[in-house]
């Protein structure tokens, strides 16, 4: 299989205000989110970013999906730089985070219509996938409710339908379960595991172990912005299971720290 | 392109299909300033008019002949007092006028030689200016010993011809006059407050809920997004703006009660056309700068922070109109982004508007909105400030 996702030495710092050098009781002016970050991932793979809150998995997402921009290294995505090429980056991904909201004011159904004319899908084609990704989410029943009156998981639900409305080749979910109820985390593990079916390609971040173990093909694991392990879940795990072994490396890193 | 088209479908749809954005923005400023200038139209009329059954109170020195024969068609109550007693009886407010007549005013007066050389006889009239009913008394008795004088050493009439019109200024002057006093400031004030409102709604509003960021993981370029919701913001700003502007233009004659007629026809098609392209070229301006402003803000309040200081500004340009009257002469002057709206509308509703000075201001105004939205692509290209929480 081919290398879809290029990583090649992402590198990202952000200023820290004074309010949040207080708050994290600290002196540094700048925090290192993401430090020289490098990863592949192959085609019809689902890929984990496993780590801490603050270990800069969001940021490193947010990259690869031309939302900020790196300091330093590149991603190339399917021949896409995100340096070079952003507009061909966000034509070939579909990007999932809780931090992206829908607009309270309109229906899922128009919604929906709206991204897939941002992004160039023909009408007939637009209806035909409505319907079906409607269907599957349960959608259809809630689709001309405003999206100020529906529940958290009936937005996440279509989030989600959203962000797959022009078929995108590569998905990039940000801590897909985070906040949803077991019903609805359950259509969402499902989802993904029949997109890898389709052929698709996914990156996803998450600090939940089961989430890995169950879903992903390869894992690396993010610890202060550095990527301590990248390899097949087994190479990983080295035959302990996934949780034991990442607090080994945790601990591993923390007190070489110390 | 097709995304620009995009966008605007969506901000439109956003703006009015909402009822209650609709009724906030679009009909309810306008409605207010009707209700508040009839309100103030009627107060005003009722403060300078007298009751038509009321009869005023007026004292006199002494009998007169004249004066009975006067005030048998007036609806006048007199009585006889001395002058001391007469003035005691204003300051007391028994009385709203008080004639001082010359001794024997029936033979004096028109035996009064005026080649003689002596002093005319005094006729004094005591009243309150700060009383309406006094005020209209003086003036209604005045008019009459006024026409009564002239009628006695009669030698030529004035204007006396009922059925001529001799004002030819009439009507147009005084509406334009009135117009291109209220309207630049009015308009401008309006139009800016109808933009402020959408504008920090759709901008600030989405960054502050997050929905921004959706859009910006679209492959539409930031340009196409940032002209998509200029111009729909324009769109619905300017309806407001011209909605707003119907409600007052109709609620100006009540303002100015009836004595003043004011008239819209003195405006030529190429004046309205003038006006458009001022007002929509005006509106956009507007539009894209506090679209960026509101770009800068973290939520809707910080933007409406950030805009305070431009509104003033706004309102400041806005009052030149009033005070200086005429719009300025030089071309340069219309350079000059917001000062130029605002002449160019003076120069409009004075019915002397000018198609060049038009013209520059329009351009200009564009100009300065298109570089608008290109800063504005380029805020939104920058993470620091759409991802600043």
């Amino acid at each position: 299989m081919r290398d879809i996702l290029i990583v090649d030495g992402l590198d990202k710092s952000f200023k820290l205000s004074s309010k949040q050098q207080k708050l994290e009781k600290t002196k540094e002016k700048t925090r290192h989110a993401v430090d020289h970050l490098s990863f592949t991932a192959r085609e019809g793979e689902i890929f984990g970013l496993l780590g801490p809150n603050g270990a800069g998995k969001t940021t490193t997402l947010r990259m690869i999906a031309t939302l900020i921009k790196p300091d330093a290294g590149d991603a190339v995505l399917d021949g896409c730089s995100v340096l070079k090429d952003p507009d061909g980056v966000r034509k070939k991904i579909g990007f999932l985070t809780s931090e992206l909201k829908l607009e309270e004011f309109f229906t899922p159904d128009y919604l929906f219509d709206f991204f897939s004319e941002m992004h160039g899908v023909p009408a007939d084609i637009r209806a035909e996938r409505k319907k079906d990704l409607f269907k599957r989410f349960g959608i259809d029943t809630f689709a001309q409710v405003k999206a100020s009156g529906l529940s958290t998981g009936m937005k996440q639900k279509t989030s989600l339908a959203i962000s797959v409305a022009h078929d995108p080749h590569v998905i990039i979910f940000d801590e897909p379960t985070n906040g949803l109820d077991v019903l609805t985390a359950r259509v969402v593990t499902d989802f993904l595991a029949d997109l890898r079916r389709e052929g698709k390609t996914i990156i996803l971040s998450t600090h939940i172990f089961s989430l890995v173990e169950k879903l992903c093909d390869r894992v690396g694991i993010i610890i202060d912005g550095k990527m301590i392990a990248c390899d097949d879940l087994a190479n990983v795990c080295g035959g302990m299971n996934l949780e034991d072994r990442f607090f080994d490396m945790y601990y591993e890193v923390k007190g070489e720290q110390a | 392109m097709k995304g620009v088209l995009t966008v605007m479908k969506k901000e439109l749809r956003r703006f009015f299909t909402d009822t209650r954005m609709v009724l906030t923005v679009l009909l309810l400023p306008g409605f207010l300033i009707y209700v508040m200038y009839s309100f103030m139209g009627t107060a005003m009329t009722g403060m300078f008019t007298v009751d038509d059954e009321y009869r005023y109170r007026v004292g006199v020195s002494e009998e007169s002949e004249y004066l009975n024969m006067f005030f048998a068609e007036m609806p006048v109550d007199t009585q006889q007092m001395p002058e001391a007693e007469g003035v005691d009886a204003m300051l007391n407010g028994m009385l709203d006028v008080y004639i001082a007549l010359p001794a024997d005013f029936d033979g004096t007066v028109p035996a009064y030689d005026v080649t003689a050389g002596n002093a005319a006889p005094q006729v004094g009239i005591y009243y309150n200016s700060a009383d309406t009913n006094s005020q209209s008394a003086y003036s209604m008795i005045y008019t009459v010993f006024d026409t009564f004088e002239s009628s006695l050493t009669n030698k030529f009439d004035i204007n006396a011809d009922p059925s001529i019109q001799y004002d030819l200024a009439a009507e147009e002057e005084t509406s334009a006059m009135m117009l291109s006093l209220l309207m630049p400031l009015l308009l401008t004030m309006l139009l800016f407050t109808g933009s402020m409102s959408v504008a920090m709604e759709s901008i600030a509003g989405e960054k502050e809920r997050g929905t921004m960021a959706a859009l910006l993981i679209t492959p539409v370029k930031r340009s196409s997004i940032a002209m998509g919701k200029i111009l729909a913001l324009g769109i619905t700003a300017f309806a407001s703006g011209i909605i707003t502007t119907g409600f007052v233009m109709a609620s100006v004659p009540k303002l100015m009660g009836e004595a003043v007629e004011i008239t819209a026809d003195i405006y030529s098609v190429t004046d309205y056309i003038m006006l458009m392209f001022v007002v929509v070229s005006t509106v956009l301006l507007y539009v894209t700068a506090i679209s960026l402003l509101s770009a800068l803000a973290k939520s809707v309040k910080e933007a409406q922070a950030l805009v305070t200081p431009l509104m003033m500004l706004v309102v400041f340009v806005g009052l030149t109109a009033m005070f200086s009257q005429t719009a300025p002469t030089e071309v340069y002057w219309y350079c000059i982004p917001l000062y130029n709206s605002v002449q160019s509308l003076l120069a409009i509703f004075s019915a002397q508007g000018n198609i060049l000075h038009t013209a520059v201001s329009v351009v200009v105004n564009l100009a300065v909105a298109g570089i608008g939205i290109l800063a504005l692509a380029k805020i939104f290209d920058n993470e620091r400030i759409i991802f600043n929480k």
